[in-house]
């Protein structure tokens, strides 16, 4: 090619062959979307009916609806007292705050991802976690009276004021500088967490200081879910808007501001509300792994790497994500419960090779 | 001729206590390419930054029709002006359209969606930079030069009046770099076509390392040298053995293509005695031996 080839500005525009193409994927799109939606009222269902004592699908609707005051709709299932608690004070809220935590870990993993655009990113890249492990512990090993959500949220808004502060001290506030900033303090606080818990950790606190640590929802009652869910609520539906602003992030943060992107506004806007939302989600479930990684990795390989419809689809499949593991961490050895975190590692691990494999496969 | 949107006064920018441009003006020509050249550190990208409001100059200011580069929204602006920077990669698998398809943001909503009229630009574009065939073809897959293709389509769909280009030729074989500029030459002529921008004549301007690159596809030339323009104008008068050498360090001849006729420069390294000289100021009496040309260049003004 030599020179551009000259349009012709009468003629009309004729769509090219392969914009058939594009609307098969369009399709796709719809339905992954209607898929995911599906799932998530199914996963909801289907994760309280199971566990030490089996319900049926219509106990769990009718303890719903009767609790929304929606009982006529009960279609006349009638539910015990006894089956009645077991949904609503136990399950429910356990599911409820798990799909809450996962939907938050996902779509913060899927922002955090594009703004460092680092395919390693997570939510707890600015030491997230480990701050919050180390006011955890102090709480559970040291008798502190404070509140356990409380001591975790701390920790881990003061680890993001560090890495921050430790990232602005090097310069500018590139990825690659807040990526090393969240590392160093991610280090300290763990070198704390471990300290502490070698000093004066024995028998069962040290168990429940690992729990903790590797995040359960063992602890979820309905105040959890107010705290998760208000968090989602609050922040993460916000910031599922802001789709076009990390589509321009896409070759870093030169073009972004070519394409008209307040680039400096946006990415501490985005960091500081994506750790706030990861911190209330780790004060109720300790740090949950691999959620914020492998689902964002899964949902593009879906339906691409548009983040309008990547971000609520992202947050829609790490609810359902999280549910299920959650299922799994309470009954697989019933009646002994395993930290969720370790099956989230489990499952996510293998899953994550299988997604890189695919996406090697996609490229070449 | 028409002066366009565009111009620098009195622009300067340092990091730390080093003046990286150093009291720059200029009013950049619309319906022209403007070729922007000098050596490593001379302030090029610099002054590219300092244009497209990445960076705020220390002092003085970039104007866009006619208002401070600073005041306009960043929006508006970006409706304005393009800009297609030296790095552009990215970590996620991204298709051709797709990418393409971002120059739209600038014109949509913080919520809006793509429509029509996107896809039909975003089209159009593709077509005419010959992309329509790598349309859904991932990013990666793409040579050198047709990636910097994709990211050319990306500026022109913001439909820019003014475009500005770092260094788009780095690392791309011959003729990939003149089908680069020759697209670049085409959008600055091109005035009017529905295809690229408004009604006006586009400003392109375009950082250059290849001097026979700029001597064939640029109308005008600012040669820059630690920060300050040391010519600007014409290719002939800026491109001079003695601006050359002096901005460059290295002997330059000019003459006619054998095949085509046109204007272009022949370089070679400095003679032995030449460097010596270069360690030192360059001595009257070596300007004396050069003739007219090297007097011409000890008295070349600094602007």
């Amino acid at each position: 090619m030599t020179a551009v080839k000259q349009v012709d500005s009468s003629a009309h525009y004729v769509p090219p062959v392969d914009h058939l193409v594009r609307g098969g994927f369009a399709w796709r799109r719809v339905l992954v979307t209607s898929g995911v939606l599906c799932a998530l009222v199914v996963t909801v269902v289907f994760t309280v009916m199971i566990g030490p004592a089996q319900l049926s699908a219509g106990e769990v609707w009718a303890s719903i609806l009767h609790h929304l005051g929606l009982g006529g709709f009960a279609g006349g299932v009638e539910i015990s007292a006894l089956r009645d608690a077991m949904v609503w004070e136990l399950r429910l809220p356990r599911v409820l705050t798990a799909g809450a935590v996962g939907a938050g870990l996902a779509l913060c993993g899927v922002i955090m991802q594009s703004l460092t655009r680092n395919p390693l990113a997570d939510p707890y890249l600015l030491g997230l976690s480990s701050g919050a492990s180390l006011g955890a512990v102090i709480v559970l090993l040291f008798a502190v009276g404070v509140a356990l959500p409380i001591a975790a949220f701390s920790g881990a808004l003061l680890a993001l004021v560090g890495s921050l502060t430790l990232a602005r001290s090097m310069g500018a506030v590139t990825p690659v500088r807040t990526i090393l900033a969240g590392l160093a303090i991610s280090q300290v606080c763990s070198a704390g967490v471990s300290f502490i818990i070698f000093w004066s950790a024995s028998g069962d606190s040290y168990r429940q200081v690992l729990a903790w640590l590797m995040g359960s929802l063992g602890g979820a009652s309905w105040s959890t879910v107010a705290i998760a869910g208000g968090a989602l609520v609050v922040i993460g539906v916000p910031l599922m808007v802001s789709g076009n602003i990390l589509d321009a992030f896409t070759f870093g943060e030169a073009s972004a501001h070519s394409l008209g992107i307040r680039v400096e506004a946006w990415r501490w806007g985005l960091l500081i509300a994506v750790a706030v939302l990861t911190g209330s989600l780790v004060s109720v479930s300790g740090a949950i792994g691999f959620v914020g990684i492998i689902i964002p990795h899964a949902v593009r390989l879906l339906v691409g790497t548009g983040h309008r419809l990547l971000l609520p689809l992202s947050a829609a499949c790490g609810a359902v994500f999280l549910m299920w593991c959650d299922t799994l961490a309470r009954t697989i050895f019933d009646p002994r419960e395993i930290p969720v975190g370790v099956i989230t590692a489990a499952v996510g691990a293998p899953l994550f090779a299988f997604v890189l494999y695919r996406t090697k496969a996609g490229e070449a | 001729m028409t002066f366009s949107q565009l111009s620098a006064k009195k622009v300067s920018w340092s990091i730390g206590d080093t003046r990286i441009v150093d009291n720059i003006s200029h009013a950049f020509r619309a319906g022209a390419v403007t070729g922007l050249l000098g050596p490593n550190g001379s302030g090029k990208s610099s002054l590219v930054r300092l244009l497209s409001g990445l960076n705020s100059p220390a002092s003085g200011l970039v104007e866009l029709d006619g208002r401070s580069i600073g005041s306009l929204g960043s929006r508006q602006r970006a409706r304005t002006m393009a800009v297609m920077d030296q790095h552009h990669g990215t970590s996620q698998p991204t298709s051709v359209r797709q990418a393409v398809a971002l120059g739209r943001i600038p014109h949509r909503s913080l919520l809006g969606g793509e429509h029509v009229v996107d896809r039909q630009i975003v089209g159009s574009v593709l077509s005419a930079l010959d992309l329509t065939d790598f349309a859904d073809r991932d990013l990666d897959t793409l040579s050198g030069g047709e990636r910097q293709r994709v990211h050319i389509a990306r500026a022109l769909v913001q439909q820019p009046r003014v475009l500005l280009v770092d260094e788009p030729t780095n690392h791309l074989d011959i003729k990939a770099q003149f089908d680069i500029l020759a697209i670049l030459r085409q959008v600055a002529t091109q005035a009017g076509s529905d295809n690229f921008s408004g009604t006006e004549a586009p400003t392109v301007v375009v950082a250059l390392h290849d001097l026979n690159l700029a001597a064939r596809y640029c109308d005008q030339l600012i040669l820059l040298c630690e920060g300050r323009v040391v010519a600007a104008g014409k290719v002939q008068e800026v491109l001079t053995p003695a601006n050359i050498r002096k901005v460059y360090g290295v002997d330059a001849a000019v003459m006619s293509h054998p095949v085509t006729g046109e204007f272009m420069v022949a370089l070679a390294p400095l003679t032995h005695s030449a460097q010596t000289d270069q360690a030192h100021p360059v001595s009257q009496q070596r300007a004396a031996t050069r003739g007219s040309e090297a007097a011409h260049s000890a008295s070349v003004p600094a602007r």
